[in-house]
């Protein structure tokens, strides 16, 4: 067959124009940052031409050679590597710990209150992970380091020790609860949607209960546990918030802390090797749960005839732990609330009685708030309205866009599944996934900073922060997308194509409409990715496209907590409020985007 | 005319071959079966008039149109075609009620609203739905899904209507109702009907010509009772008929143009073919024998035993074993049971016992003499 004919017998066919012009624009905006960043790390730098005493652009090794054989080594890489796999392993713990009893003390007992404890599970992974980090640092803060204790010492008067407080143990906690829902939505799915069957074939064989869990339920959700923790262990390592603020006070530091020490000196070239390794090490993770999820497929057999199994009574436990649940629940969830509330009301930080709370940070003028550089109240303040105004653009753009290519590559890999070219874009899509957000931004300012073909400079445009934030969010739109398009049958809209119904018309009518609820899922997670994403935007904002998030990290900077935690309370807020309002009236919900 | 014309149609999936040089000719107004074990690209061969599927070489004609053709570069849409597909899992749009679902294809193609209602009503009437009308598919029982697709897939008057096992998620009775429905319907639009199944009882009774496929090719091609009576290869006899044929292998001598003497370990009688036998007839011959062709009676010249009994009123399917090894099926008409056990006498009857040659292929029709 002649070529010019195979290609246009090729491009007939919908799916196969979208992935031609997906894996073309993701080429451009995933691989070529890729290959520019390896360039990059072997490439002389501007500050170094005294140092190194060679011109600038031309080649040199002495990046990597300072990063991996050096001296400096230990400090720079090997040390904060450390600290990063001690702090993402440790997470892992916790989150498939808590997430996963409580998945199956929910769907496996007579639990109570399972609604109250499945609505409020899922709000530390709505909020930003560092609202957590936040919230221990406003509770658990010593003077030990100087500055203001913090809420917990104010009440007992119990100064907290540096572990408690800093470092390690509360970066894990704080990362492992923030990644315990996810834990709690993907264990659970499977749960779920296990063949109760299994289950009451063994109680037929007159299995005790206790060998039922370990010897059927658990080697059979033991996939999505490894899926889970390979996810929250990647989530983990390119986490910057949350080290900055519990890490940096007792100079604990983790890789992309290092990176973000890097990129913003004169150190590129070894910030740009970093984030090359933790590209490896994210794409050997990757690889690892690709086999893994392989296997799970075959596991996950759903049979759709099943009966709900017979809950598991709690007996005279079952009070105690209800109430012990509820109870953890809420601490992650109402408590972090609660806490930026009360630090955003104090007139002097660290001074709980009722006498030092105020309304002057959210609706004082800017006379009354004359010792804050004149800052207005927040509420009444233009800046944050400002913001606030970016961030919902920023945010409803950016859903609008990785929204709908996550569909359209959804559609796309799934119709054409087993083609080379399909699971190139789905490789592709996930691949933003796996770079570290501060990295993915630095070389998006050096690409984009000066016209780069027909592209003018975008350095300053609000089109690049919707550009950034969109590609960053493919991976888990994309997801969305393949999970919705796998649930409908070909045959859906054969039955369409074959009354010669054109295929817009069969998006529109037919394939949308049916599996509306987890098309929008598929937004809403960019939504909320986009209302809470700090370290992508950081380096790309400038006064005018400021965000939310970056004016709390500057209000955060120079020490003005009550602004930082008011704005934070704002954020939540928002995200929770849009969250249940698109639940509300769609059905949509995080956890059919991410597939439970 | 809408006859369709396939021509050494082939397709592969990567090295998996799963049509072989596939030719037929499908007349108009034929009610075809495509028939054969799972894998074996009879959904695959529909697909393909369809157009949802593409063929790697051959050429495809509807009505005279040449609608595929690899050598010319032609490949005309699924819609283009004229065609009506009735999926396996119906394919209803759970979201549109019934009457939504029937009428989506119509308002596509510009007719009016008053013309639609009316096309509507008569499907609705045809496949007695009417009461429906406003419900959603989930609503219904599996039969009256199906006969929605039905309605919705005759909406457009298509010459040609493809089916795709489309009864195999109905229970027993649904299915027997369901394809008597088939044959009105086919009768009544005049078009012609493709229909895959694996079920031979489906195929035997509704086509006018049957086509049974094996590892995607064409084993038989011929109306129902030739491929009973007289099937042209071992595979063929064996897969259609319930309970299945006997079949035995026998060394031979022969003794003149028609008769052969046939002997094994159990048997040693004479075949007569109602017609001249071929000349070469290999090594060893199969002789086929229909379970109705074994008759029990007293006076039966073999002696057999009972090995399983299934009573099901108008008949009774005996499983009989012979020597302690050899198995052999037969049926005994009216309502009679058998002690599993206990040994019978049996004949074998009738002109049409079918003999094979060595390489499993038909070579006569006859009876057999001892």
């Amino acid at each position: 067959m002649p070529l010019g004919y195979r290609i246009k017998r090729y491009l007939k066919k919908p799916q196969n124009v979208i992935i031609v012009i997906m894996v073309t624009i993701l080429v451009y905006l995933t691989l070529v940052p890729i290959i520019t960043i390896l360039i990059e790390t072997v490439t002389v730098h501007p500050s170094e031409t005294m140092s190194l005493k060679k011109e600038i652009g031309t080649h040199t090794s002495s990046h990597w050679m300072k990063v991996l054989f050096s001296d400096s080594s230990f400090a720079v890489f090997y040390e904060p590597l450390l600290h990063s796999l001690q702090t993402s392993l440790c997470s892992c713990l916790i989150a498939i710990v808590f997430g996963g009893t409580v998945a199956w003390l929910v769907t496996r007992t007579n639990l109570r209150w399972k609604k109250i404890v499945s609505t409020l599970f899922i709000f530390p992974y709505i909020m930003p992970s560092w609202t957590l980090a936040l919230a221990w640092y406003n509770m658990f803060k010593n003077s030990v380091v100087g500055g203001i204790p913090g809420m917990f010492t104010a009440f007992t008067g119990l100064q907290t020790p540096n572990w408690f407080a800093y470092g390690p143990f509360p970066i894990s906690m704080v990362l492992g609860l923030h990644y315990a829902p996810f834990a709690y939505i993907m264990i659970g799915g499977i749960l779920r949607n296990m063949d109760a069957n299994l289950e009451e074939a063994a109680l037929m064989l007159n299995t005790p209960r206790r060998r039922i869990i370990f010897k059927i339920t658990i080697p059979m959700v033991l996939p999505a546990i490894l899926s889970t923790i390979l996810l929250v262990f990647s989530s983990s390592m390119s986490s910057f918030a949350v080290p900055t603020f519990l890490g940096l006070p007792v100079r604990y530091q983790v890789l992309t802390m290092q990176l973000y020490r890097t990129l913003n000196g004169v150190n590129h070239g070894q910030g740009y090797c970093i984030a090359v390794l933790m590209i490896l090490i994210g794409i050997s993770i990757l690889t690892f749960n690709r086999r893994l999820t392989g296997v799970r497929k075959n596991y996950t057999t759903v049979t759709g005839k099943s009966s709900n199994i017979a809950y598991i009574n709690l007996k005279q436990g079952k009070n105690l732990i209800s109430i012990i649940v509820v109870s953890f629940v809420m601490l992650i969830s109402i408590v972090p609330l609660l806490s930026f509330a009360i630090e955003s009301l104090l007139r002097v930080p660290g001074n709980y009685s009722v006498s030092n709370f105020t309304l002057q940070f959210w609706i004082g003028t800017a006379k009354q708030n004359s010792m804050f550089n004149s800052e207005p109240g927040m509420l009444l303040n233009p800046t944050v309205w400002h913001c606030l105004g970016n961030s919902l653009k920023l945010s409803f753009s950016v859903a609008f866009c990785a929204g709908t290519l996550g569909f359209l590559v959804g559609y796309a890999v799934v119709r054409a599944r087993g083609t080379k070219l399909a699971s190139t874009l789905d490789n592709l899509a996930f691949f933003p996934y796996l770079m570290p957000s501060m990295a993915f931004s630095a070389i998006y300012l050096a690409m984009f900073s000066q016209r780069n073909g027909f592209i003018p400079p975008l350095y300053g445009t609000f089109f690049l922060l919707v550009l950034i934030g969109t590609v960053k969010n493919m991976p888990f739109a994309s997801r969305s997308g393949i999970n919705a398009m796998m649930q409908l049958s070909k045959e859906i809209e054969e039955a369409g194509e074959i009354q010669g119904i054109s295929w817009l018309k069969r998006m529109t009518h037919l394939v949308v409409p049916i599996q509306k609820s987890s098309f929008i899922s598929g937004y809403l997670l960019p939504f909320i990715g986009s209302m809470r994403e700090l370290s992508l935007y950081v380096l790309l904002v400038t006064p005018n496209t400021r965000v939310l998030t970056t004016l709390l990290f500057y209000y955060n900077e120079k020490g003005w907590s009550q602004y930082s935690n008011g704005i934070n309370l704002l954020i939540v807020l928002i995200v929770l409020i849009i969250n249940n309002i698109v639940n509300k009236m769609t059905g949509a919900s995080i956890d059919k985007g991410i597939g439970g | 005319m809408p006859e369709i014309l396939l021509k050494n149609i082939t397709k592969k999936f990567g090295d998996f071959v799963a049509v072989d040089n596939l030719s037929m000719k499908i007349e108009d107004g034929d009610f075809i079966t495509l028939l054969g074990p799972s894998g074996c690209g009879k959904t695959t061969t529909l697909r393909q008039i369809a157009g949802l599927e593409t063929p790697t070489s051959g050429e495809i004609y509807i009505d005279g149109v040449l609608v595929f053709s690899s050598e010319k570069l032609i490949d005309i849409s699924p819609a283009k075609r004229g065609v009506g597909f009735l999926f396996q899992n119906y394919a209803l749009w759970p979201h549109l009620t019934v009457y939504q679902n029937i009428a989506f294809g119509l308002e596509n193609n510009k007719w009016s609203k008053e013309r639609i209602k009316k096309r509507v009503d008569e499907l609705l009437e045809l496949l007695k739905i009417s009461e429906f009308i406003k419900r959603y598919p989930a609503e219904l029982s599996g039969g009256q899904q199906q006969r929605v697709a039905i309605a919705r897939t005759l909406a457009t008057n298509p010459k040609v209507l493809l089916m795709d096992e489309p009864l195999s998620n109905l229970d027993a009775k649904l299915r027997m109702e369901m394809r008597a429905e088939l044959k009105r319907l086919h009768k009544e639009t005049g078009a012609t009907f493709v229909y895959v199944t694996h079920d031979q009882l489906e195929a035997m009774t509704l086509a006018t010509k049957i086509c049974l496929l094996k590892d995607g090719l064409l084993q038989m091609f011929n109306s129902p009772l030739d491929v009973y009576l007289k099937p042209l290869n071992t595979f063929v006899a064996d897969f259609v008929g319930s309970p299945a044929i006997n079949l035995i292998s026998f060394k031979y001598n022969k003794i003149g143009k028609h008769k052969i003497k046939l002997v094994n370990e159990f048997f040693d009688f004479s075949f007569e073919s109602n017609n001249e036998l071929p000349e070469n007839l290999g090594e060893e011959v199969t002789i086929g024998i229909r379970p109705e062709y074994i008759k029990v009676s007293e006076t039966g010249k073999f002696e057999v035993e009972v090995y399983t009994s299934l009573p099901s009123g108008m008949e009774t399917i005996l499983g009989l074993i012979m020597n302690d090894s050899k198995r052999i099926n037969c049926v005994v008409f009216g309502a009679n049971d058998f002690s599993v056990g206990n040994m019978v006498k049996v004949d074998f009857i009738g002109s049409e016992i079918v003999l094979f040659n060595d390489q499993g292929i038909f070579a006569a029709l006859g009876k057999l003499l001892y």
